[in-house]
């Protein structure tokens, strides 16, 4: 008498991190098989920016993800500054650390939320969402908007950061430090988030490596691997810091990667303003944008992201718009190859939870 | 580290670019790409991080390329191949690489280039209903088709 | 007492409606970032008796935040469909208004109005939380007015919402 039946989860529902469509199949509430289904922002980023100039572009890129969007920008003016062979000035290489790392905070905060939510604690979801607000006012400091910040470009960052802000950085760092305790206390160290997530969407070291995760799936597996440990761009490489590692690769040690990445971000975020250069040009001269001034040739820049490697493939031929850009979004092997394998078995309770525990980004996806 | 930089070297009838220290570029035939993905793999190579399409139209051919990562060696070799244009057909990589298996739905959907052995390409993925060619190649205007299918808005003052 | 007009009766339905909106959760764009710090503790849109529904059936307000693939559009008039009387749509962002920095794509509509009627639109990319809040305010007084009679007038020119929806979707 076992009848499986077909549930559709998504585009609409709170569970999914966005417009994203999941058709699973299910026996009793257990989980027989999964099939993403794409495309519901698709917006054809790879198309236009071939139309486009280099200049341009840099309004499209942060576009492409949307939860943390300086990835995209920092990923795309390493690719530009590799293939016309930029050294970008050191002040601003400290400042794209931080503004990376505390991008990465403003995710982070927005998943802890989003991770509370799914599992039924909005408590948490109130509060980490209004601290990482904080965090958006300081980006609107520096370049006037709180989401799409436009600000790390082609040859260094836009422009000089603005006088003061370094010190209301470090006192949201102080903030954000004593809130996090607040979290541990309610959210990480209660139990019932131990029984929900113990033992869910187990990813093992050898599964990890078979199918290719990256970011916190990997280290969550036991692999201490990171973009910005092994290739570092920006200021990484003069920075401290450790790559934290479990070895269940469940979903509690995913969460918990991602509660000591934030920390690590924190902390990362105060030794770069301690060791950066107070004065000097935050930009290299660069030629005229709209001339074609990017030589032939082909690259591929990586970041780390929030969810793990975040990389660019551009070709030049020489004009002033890229011949092609394509992007790698860590969630499209997150989802395609991973989710769909990890949520067979689950309970339908557990489908959404596992699925922002895998942070799950669709634009990424279909960009 | 030099080991594996030798290894990729002896690989059969690949041209090596090695453009920077931890980046190097295997240019191999269409018939040898699996073969050459496989004992990459071997070497360890185990990160499929993107594989997608550029179209060299003025070639007449697309090219697919394959960017590998090793946990080991922290190196990221770049595989390229090419078809031709007229009649793209590739052979799949599923099977070594599963992520593959997506990108390849995406690139024949996109380039419409037919994949061998994978049995989900030709199904749409992230078009609905798409009747144009494969949207991704260079002889397709995204500007015309938009023109065409959507009606833009006109501010005021401005001339029809 | 006398019994109340049907004008009465309509006026005071508008005023009770309007303090007590739902917004169904779909998020078929980026501007849907913008929404989590509109809802939480910061912005707190609770406030104005807004507060964000799963079901399109129990639903008032559709916010349309940002683009419109061709894809998510199909689910988009679904849904919106599946809505009771009144509803409201709020375009959200450049996109919706007039395709933003994707006039030239192929995989987005550049105009929202075409296909479902909206009440509001929201400029900007992305708005602020404080420009939702000010629109949503915005919306209030419309059904306070009675302006806000995009449902209505989807009903009055079905023809050429169909049609320009079949143009569309194929």
């Amino acid at each position: 008498m076992n009848k499986s039946y077909e549930l559709f989860i998504g585009p609409n529902h709170p569970g999914i991190p966005g417009n994203f469509s999941l058709k699973i199949e299910l026996e009793g509430d257990t989980v027989v098989s999964a099939k993403g289904d794409p495309g519901y922002l698709h917006r054809a980023f790879e198309k236009a920016m071939e139309g486009r100039y280099y200049i341009q572009n840099l309004a499209l890129i942060p576009r492409i993800c949307v939860p943390e969007p300086d990835i995209n920008e920092a990923a795309y003016a390493m690719a530009v500054e590799d293939l016309m062979g930029v050294e970008i000035p050191e002040r601003a290489k400290y400042i794209r650390t931080i503004v990376l790392e505390l991008a990465r905070v403003a995710n982070y905060t927005m998943w802890l939320g989003g991770l509370a939510g799914t599992l039924g604690l909005y408590t948490l979801a109130q509060w980490s969402i209004g601290d990482r607000d904080y965090a958006l006012d300081l980006f609107s400091d520096i370049c006037g908007a709180r989401v799409y910040h436009m600000y790390i470009w082609p040859g260094g960052v836009r422009r000089d950061l603005t006088p003061g802000w370094e010190d209301s950085v470090l006192s949201y760092i102080r903030y954000l430090k004593n809130r996090l305790i607040d979290y541990d206390n309610i959210f990480l160290k209660n139990v019932m988030f131990k029984y929900r997530t113990k033992g869910i969407a187990v990813v093992t070291k050898e599964q990890a490596i078979e199918w290719g995760a990256t970011g916190p799936i990997l280290k969550a597996a036991g692999v201490a691997q990171d973009v910005r440990k092994d290739d570092p761009y920006a200021a990484y490489e003069y920075l401290d810091f450790e790559i934290p590692t479990l070895t269940d690769g469940d979903s509690w040690s995913r969460a918990m990667i991602r509660r000591w990445e934030l920390e690590n971000s924190l902390n990362m975020i105060e030794q770069a303003i301690k060791k950066m250069p107070k004065k000097g040009p935050v930009c290299a001269k660069m030629p005229n944008p709209l001339k074609g001034y990017v030589p032939e040739g082909e690259t591929y820049a990586k970041v780390e992201s929030a969810r793990g490697e975040h990389g660019f493939y551009m070709v030049s031929d020489g004009t002033g718009k890229p011949y092609r850009v394509a992007v790698r979004g860590a969630s499209h092997t997150h989802m395609f190859t991973i989710a769909e394998k990890v949520l067979v078995g689950q309970r339908l309770a557990d489908v959404s939870h596992t699925l922002v525990s895998l942070d799950i980004c669709p634009p990424e996806i279909d960009r | 580290m030099m080991g594996v930089v030798d290894k990729i070297k002896e690989l059969d009838g690949a041209k090596i670019t090695i453009q920077r220290e931890n980046r190097i570029f295997v240019d191999v035939d269409k018939d040898r790409v699996i073969g050459t993905l496989y004992s990459l793999k071997l070497m360890g190579f185990h990160q499929l991080s993107v594989q997608n399409v550029v179209d060299r139209i003025k070639d007449g051919k697309f090219e697919i390329f394959y960017v590998l990562y090793s946990h080991e060696y922290k190196i990221n070799v770049i595989v390229r191949t090419w078809v031709d244009r007229d009649n793209p057909v590739i052979e799949t990589a599923d099977k070594i690489y599963p992520s593959a298996h997506t990108w390849e739905r995406e690139i024949s959907e996109m380039f419409g280039i037919k994949v061998e052995g994978n049995e989900d390409c030709g199904k749409p993925f992230i078009l609905e209903n798409w009747k144009d060619i494969p949207p991704m190649r260079k002889d397709f205007d995204s500007v015309k088709y938009s023109s065409e299918h959507f009606v833009f808005r006109h501010s005021e003052g401005e001339n029809e | 007492m006398e019994r109340m007009t049907e004008e009465q009766v309509k006026t005071i339905a508008n005023m009770l409606r309007k303090r007590s909106l739902w917004m169904i959760h779909y998020c078929t764009g980026c501007g849907a970032m913008e929404l989590p710090p509109t809802m939480t503790s910061r912005y707190d849109m609770e406030r104005f008796g807004l507060a964000p529904y799963v079901t399109s059936r129990q639903a008032d307000i559709l916010l349309i935040t940002g683009y419109l693939n061709v894809k998510t559009l199909r689910r988009v008039i679904t849904v919106y469909e599946q809505m009771l009387d009144p509803k409201y749509v709020i375009g959200f962002g450049s996109c919706a208004l007039n395709g933003g920095v994707y006039w030239d794509s192929y995989a987005v509509i550049k105009q929202l109005d075409r296909y479902i009627p909206a009440d509001l639109y929201i400029a900007g990319c992305m708005p602020r939380p404080e420009a939702i809040i000010s629109a949503f305010r915005h919306l209030m007084e419309l059904i306070d007015s009675g302006k806000a009679d995009g449902y209505k007038r989807y009903k009055r020119n079905l023809a050429y919402y169909k049609e320009n929806q079949r143009k569309v979707l194929g």
